[in-house]
């Protein structure tokens, strides 16, 4: 596969439509704005009228580029929920072409003007792409009332939560740090706040998310199974605008505006919670002296220094803060930094260079009589990343170089014992991740259009210090000793990614894709739930780089004028050198953390059905998952496959929006998935007269099954060009389901010979309001 | 550790819900389970054998009699144990003695299952000392007290501690919590700290004239191996493990349980 490859890309390359130039070609380009912030707006629709075979989208920073044969053109550009615009070009030149759509206005009784072609869905090559605008977040109920992107990509098919109220997820059976989550281009380690009940993003500050599920195009790369690329605004460069809520546990605060209108703008917004403020209202000392909240800052600065250069600065700040009394503390968070330049090269040629910087890190200090300890702990990335993109007839290029170094400590602790200070450090590790990429995107006949890609991807670790290699069993087979910045171990490997669309007319299409991906850093995390302590590591002379192929293949289509979406896909995905870890594994603070990791491989596949109402005044979504989810480690369950915990057979998501009057609206969501894989006992016996569970299979048993309905009520108290006022209220888990968090087994606590079963839930019904603003 | 403390004081702030309720098991065939020790203290070496039952059985585990159990040590001491009592097999000449290694051979239903374990040379528990409790945990005006152990790790990785307590309440005293026998493994090993003076804290919480009886074990890696899986499927570890599973054991041949060669110290302690 890998060897035959590149020449069948070529050949691709050479009889792409590009090579023929048959009639004098122009190009029209330009920028895609919303007239009322000038926010840039990605995806937007540029079409030919009356020939909607000829178009494109704009890019992720509004930028466009069409190029057609001379003549004379009324160009449509559009985007769901904006009026569309017509502009005429005459193609005797290139030409450049800036628009600023207007939003459609969101009251029910006007007749709303809509893109003639909102059908993206059929004619992109794209699959297994889940796209959120941060408005369609808004009427969606969640727990405490605090809209999350995470959350709600957990209601789309194919992606299952970690646990009730956790921020983490699974994308079709991949692991939780198989999700590349991006924000502005930055790694995102750890999304989740309060650890897991919230999830990092404001999405106040964000403007678009997209879920890569299947067929990864060729630019991304790092984790096997999903992107989560998220962006923020850019800020208003019309008008300063306040927006913000105030909620039972947490309140938020956006300001926006121009620095110089047109040309620059600002964006800086902020959260806290304050729901230890809840816990100095008791009485008790053991609780009021706890501390336990979260805060998060995102600012984001662009400036237009000319038609061909742009430039952006944008970050994000967030700090858990976890404590009891002076005995405990700890807090953790994540900082990212993104430097971009858009620069465009002539009307077909764009580009754009990021500098990234994003770091992880917790601290924890204990201080007890006798003994104080601190402990500290970070991954740290420096990214170098240049993409560029070239427009041409019907055909668009892609290529681009990615260059991350990585700096990880695993952890320092620095004890106090009897006026003793010791300090001990596990060694700290870097890595060099080198990748670049070619892609191309082309029509091979009217119908039939395709997107072919390759990735070549390359991990250096680096040293310095002495590096092990164990056995099988987990005991020191050999140890070499390595200088500072000398290679220990090298992979490298090939990334092909293809995807076809058959687009039958234009409300059907079907699509299939393949993507190989590889993945360099792993997350080690042997309990039920994320925590803030699970430890990020490398490849290593342990630790092979992780494979996945997936295939997919979907059948898209549309209804009602594009009222309607529909799609089902089926996909099929194998993963090697899947890690698990053995009986007892220390994975805090141990220097042979490598030893306890066991390798075997996994599976996973399934069909999804989705079906979305995007206009109206009843809209969402309903989507079903049928899948199947296996790993297989030598040394688990006797080498046999099991179920994977995150092994999902139903799956089911509803969700509904209805506009009930000007002022009022309602919204409701309702899910049900089959339990958890989990491992029970299936037999018992006494130690110490106490009664142990004696397991003999992995995961072979089940949770019960999961559903809960929220439901929420939006109430418009005011709303003019300017200004906003509204209520959300919400109730999670409305009729109160007692969903099972966790079943264990344990003595009864009277008589210890004999066992007992005890279900732990989280969550009941919880009610909450919030108060959201704008002006 | 801690982080499971953090997670369970979460849980509690948001409110969540424990019951106990009926769960369908499956019944593994029966399986042998061995409980084995030998001490540095006039105790007789004894090996108790039973099996496996369904797991929501209420009644004590079948005794597995008339196996042939065998125990021997490095020094070329060699002895048949006699079982007295279905199920218990005692050892009459030898007794442990620290810094030996001793090895247990079981012979049952056709199949022989073989163990080792080293005896530490005594590992004195100099001291039991009890300082006011500050941790969150315990609540109520009243005051509270834990009590620390100090002892001296030798030097050489691998030591491995278990502190067994038993709390005589004064009259006074009203946690009833403490009335219970301790179900807890209170482990601490040597990992991150050898050779070190080592101050550990038992986490129970006393009250005005209670008193503390504390045994301190010590014994090899692969018994604190066993005692740590153990405690990890054992014992109310709410976020424990994610896949639980079988203690690791040092019995070769397929058995349950561990056979343990454990040298130990007791101490009491009164808060005054």
């Amino acid at each position: 596969m890998i060897s035959s490859l590149p020449r069948a890309f070529f050949l691709f390359f050479l009889l792409s439509p590009a090579v023929f130039f048959a009639q004098e070609r122009f190009t029209v380009s330009g920028i895609v704005k919303d007239a009322r912030n000038g926010e840039l707006m990605i995806g937007a629709s540029i079409l030919v009228k009356d020939q909607p075979s000829l178009g494109t989208v704009s890019n992720d920073y509004g930028f466009f580029s069409l190029t057609l044969p001379s003549g004379r053109y009324v160009i449509t550009i559009s985007s769901l929920g904006y009026q569309s615009q017509d502009q005429s070009v005459v193609l005797d030149k290139n030409r450049t072409l800036s628009a600023a759509l207007t939003e459609a206005s969101t009251s029910i009784q006007e007749v709303v003007v809509q893109g003639e072609k909102a059908n993206r869905n059929i004619v992109g090559t794209e699959t297994s792409v889940n796209r959120l605008e941060v408005k369609d977040l808004k009427n969606i109920p969640v727990l405490f009332g605090e809209k999350d992107i995470l959350k709600t990509i957990q209601l789309l098919p194919g992606v299952k939560s970690a646990g009730e109220g956790n921020a983490g997820f699974y994308v079709r059976g991949g692991g939780i740090d198989q999700n590349l989550i991006l924000l502005d281009e930055a790694t995102v380690y750890n999304a989740s706040h309060l650890l897991g009940f919230f999830s990092v993003f404001n999405s106040d500050a964000i403007k678009e998310v997209n879920l890569i599920k299947g067929g990864m195009p060729a630019q991304y790369g790092g984790r096997l199974s999903s992107v989560l690329d998220i962006k923020m605004n850019d800020g208003n460069n019309q008008n300063y605008t306040a927006t913000g809520g105030l909620g039972l546990i947490s309140s938020r605060l956006t300001v926006e505006g121009p620095i110089e209108k047109d040309k620059s703008s600002f964006v800086v917004s902020g959260r806290r919670t304050y729901a230890d403020l809840f816990l100095k209202l008791s009485k008790d000392s053991a609780i009021n002296k706890n501390t336990l909240y979260f805060y998060d800052l995102n600012a984001k600065a662009n400036y237009t220094l000319n038609d061909k250069n742009r430039f952006y600065l944008s970050g994000y700040f967030g700090r858990d803060v976890l404590g009891f009394g002076t005995a405990f503390g700890i807090d953790w968070g994540n900082t990212t930094a993104t430097l971009r330049w858009n620069h465009v090269f002539n009307n077909q040629f764009f580009s754009n260079t990021s500098l990234i910087y994003n770091d992880y890190k917790y601290n924890i200090n204990i201080s007890q009589t006798g003994i104080a300890l601190n402990i500290h702990s970070a991954i740290r990335d420096y990214n170098l990343k240049e993409d560029m993109e070239y427009y041409l007839h019907n055909q668009t290029l892609r290529f681009g170089v990615n260059s991350v170094y990585h700096n990880f400590v695993p952890g320092t602790v620095s004890r106090v014992t009897d006026s003793i200070t010791k300090d001990t450090s596990l060694l700290r590790k870097y890595g060099w991740e080198n990748a670049v990429y070619f892609s191309d995107e082309f029509s091979i006949s009217k119908r039939l259009k395709a997107n072919i890609g390759l990735r070549y991807s390359i991990f250096s670790l680096l040293g310095g210090g002495e590096f092990y290699t164990y056995n099988k069993d987990g005991s020191v087979l050999d140890s070499a000793f390595y200088g500072a910045g000398n290679i220990v171990k090298t992979y490298s490997g090939f990334e092909p990614r293809l995807a076809l669309n058959y687009v039958i007319d234009a409300a059907d299409a079907v699509k299939f894709s393949y993507a190989r991906t590889r993945q360099y850093i792993f997350l080690l995390s042997n309990t039920t739930s994320t925590s803030p302590t699970d430890l990020w590591v490398p490849v290593s002379n342990n630790i092979k780089p992780q494979q996945a192929d997936q295939y997919d293949i979907g059948y898209y289509k549309n209804l009602k004028d594009n009222i309607y979406e529909a799609s089902v896909e089926i996909y099929y995905k194998t993963l090697d050198n899947q890690i698990d870890y053995r009986n007892g594994a220390q994975l805090r603070f141990n220097q042979n953390v490598e030893s306890e990791l066991i390798y075997g491989s996994g599976k996973s596949y399934g069909v999804e059905f989705f079906v979305k109402k995007r206009k109206g005044r009843l809209n969402g979504w309903v989507g079903y998952t049928l899948s199947r989810t296996e790993r297989q480690f030598d040394e688990v369950n006797g080498g046999k496959p099991f179920p994977a915990r995150q092994d999902e057979t139903h799956d089911l998501s509803i969700v509904g929006i209805y506009d009930l009057s000007k002022k009022w609206n309602f919204s409701a969501t309702f899910v049900y998935n089959t339990g958890n894989a989990v491992t029970f006992p299936s037999g018992r016996y006494l130690i110490d007269n106490h009664a142990v569970g004696y397991y003999t299979e992995r995961n072979g048993y089940r949770l019960p099954p999961y559903h809960r309905l929220d439901i929420g009520f939006n109430y418009t108290a005011m709303k003019t060009a300017k200004r906003e006022s509204t209520w959300n209220f919400s109730v999670y888990n409305a009729y109160n389901h007692k969903n099972a968090y966790t079943i264990t087994f344990r003595p009864n606590p009277d008589n210890p010979i004999q066992t007992q079963a005890v279900e732990t839930s989280l969550f009941g019904i919880i009610p909450s309001v919030t108060w959201n603003f704008k002006f | 550790m801690r982080y499971k403390f953090l997670l369970s004081a979460l849980l509690a702030f948001f409110a969540s819900c424990q019951k106990v309720i009926q769960v369908d098991l499956n019944s593994a065939a029966p399986t042998l389970v061995v409980e084995a020790a030998v001490t540095d203290q006039s105790i007789r070496p004894v090996v108790k054998l039973t099996q496996t039952t369904d797991y929501f059985n209420p009644s004590l585990p079948p005794a597995v009699t008339g196996a042939i159990v065998t125990i021997s040590d490095d020094a070329g001491n060699k002895e048949i144990m006699t079982e007295e009592k279905p199920g218990f097999y005692y050892a009459n000449k030898i007794n442990g003695v620290g810094g030996r290694t001793y090895f247990l051979s079981v012979q049952t239903g056709g199949k022989e299952y073989t163990a080792h374990s080293f005896l530490n040379p005594p590992i004195p528990l100099d001291s039991l000392t009890y300082q006011k409790d500050d941790s969150p945990q315990s609540a109520g005006g009243k005051k509270r007290y834990v009590v620390l152990a100090h002892f001296h790790d030798p030097v050489g990785k691998g030591n491995g501690y278990r502190f067994q307590t038993q709390i005589t309440q004064a009259a006074s005293s009203t946690d009833t919590s403490n009335a219970k026998p301790d179900l807890s493994y209170r482990l601490f090993t040597d990992r991150l700290q050898d050779g070190e003076n080592i101050n550990y804290q038992i986490r129970r919480t006393l009250e005005l004239n209670d008193q503390m009886q504390v045994v301190m074990y010590s014994f090899d890696q692969n018994v604190y191996d066993y005692y740590f899986t153990l405690s990890q499927i054992t014992g109310g570890q709410q976020a424990a493990s994610a896949a639980p599973s079988n203690p690791n054991t040092n019995i070769k041949g397929g058995a349950l349980g561990y056979f343990g060669a454990l040298s130990f110290q007791i101490k009491t302690i009164t808060i005054r």
